[in-house]
């Protein structure tokens, strides 16, 4: 089963993504609401997949991108932000997020985007 | 009464809702926008007054009234340095020389459309807005039918000649509040 941890400040989007996740046939794993939480999180679970929010308390979801892939290299990061600018996009892109989903969206395109990404 | 999961949704909403907005800010400056962590209170009809009152006093404010199902205010307000700035930017962008007032109300205009199109897609609510009036007069804005009231703020950063700051302040009605609620509770369903 794939596991995913999901990263987003409001609680309305955590149920939201875990809703459409659980869904699918998907485990959640763990839910942070900051980007201190989710690398806690990150350290005690693996999962297969983290969507990201951007925009959220202390941390911004670039740098806790960052600091994910100090700690596991070749995880799969899908950023899920309503920060839609392409020169947004492409850094998280460049950092090493895996693909980027811009909110407000239709519940299943995170699922499509996770298949994506793993290839399922 | 509005419980914490309440105003963490109507956070979230917001956030889309000016995502939007910085983006549209975004493509028209020709800069990357970035945006603070939006701030959502519940506070007395006095405090918005005092709050409103202190933006329009260092601030070129623009004003619009929701309309159709959601109904309320938002308004932006350009710091002074950042208005020069912003507007410097337009004309040389776009090559023209108009007066400021136009150019932030164009902007108004764009962001807030922006903020309202990201809200009706996300919660499903037909909303649209009044074209943006520059604030003259608090009293404009002020006219409360409650004496509580729910405040949204999010502080834009068009990084331009280092970062400048604009703000997005939105103050829906009481019961356009229950019906996005009442939208974004369906989401969940």
């Amino acid at each position: 089963m794939v596991k995913v941890l999901i990263v987003d400040d409001a609680k309305f989007m955590r149920t939201l993504i875990r809703k459409a996740l659980e869904e699918a046939g998907f485990e959640v794993v763990g839910e942070a609401e900051n980007g201190d939480q989710a690398i806690e999180i990150l350290k005690n679970t693996d999962p297969d997949v983290v969507t990201l929010d951007i925009v959220m308390p202390d941390k911004n979801g670039i740098e806790v991108l960052r600091e994910m892939l100090k700690i596991k290299p070749n995880l799969n990061v899908i950023i899920v932000s309503a920060m839609g600018q392409t020169d947004i996009i492409t850094e998280a892109l460049s950092v090493g997020a895996k693909d980027y989903v811009i909110k407000p969206f239709q519940p299943q395109v995170v699922v499509d985007v996770i298949k994506r990404v793993l290839g399922i | 009464m509005i419980t914490p999961e309440q105003i963490d949704a109507i956070r979230e909403a917001i956030n889309i809702s000016a995502g939007q907005g910085a983006s549209a800010l975004s493509s028209l400056l020709g800069c990357r926008v970035n945006m603070e962590f939006p701030e959502v209170k519940i506070i007395p009809t006095h405090e918005a007054k005092e709050i409103l009152g202190k933006e329009t006093e260092r601030f070129a404010s623009f004003f619009s009234n929701f309309e159709n199902s959601f109904k309320g205010l938002i308004l932006a307000a350009f710091g002074e340095e950042e208005k020069e700035k912003i507007v410097r930017l337009i004309g040389e962008k776009y090559e023209i020389s108009i007066d400021e007032e136009s150019i932030l109300g164009e902007i108004s205009n764009i962001i807030f459309g922006a903020f309202v199109g990201g809200l009706a897609e996300f919660a499903g609510i037909s909303v649209s807005f009044t074209p943006p009036k520059k604030l003259e007069n608090l009293s404009e804005i002020s006219n409360f039918e409650d004496s509580f009231v729910i405040l949204g703020e999010v502080v834009l950063l068009p990084e331009i000649d280092g970062k400048i700051t604009s703000k997005i302040i939105t103050i829906p009605s009481r019961d356009s509040i229950a019906l996005l609620l009442d939208k974004l509770r369906k989401l969940l369903e």
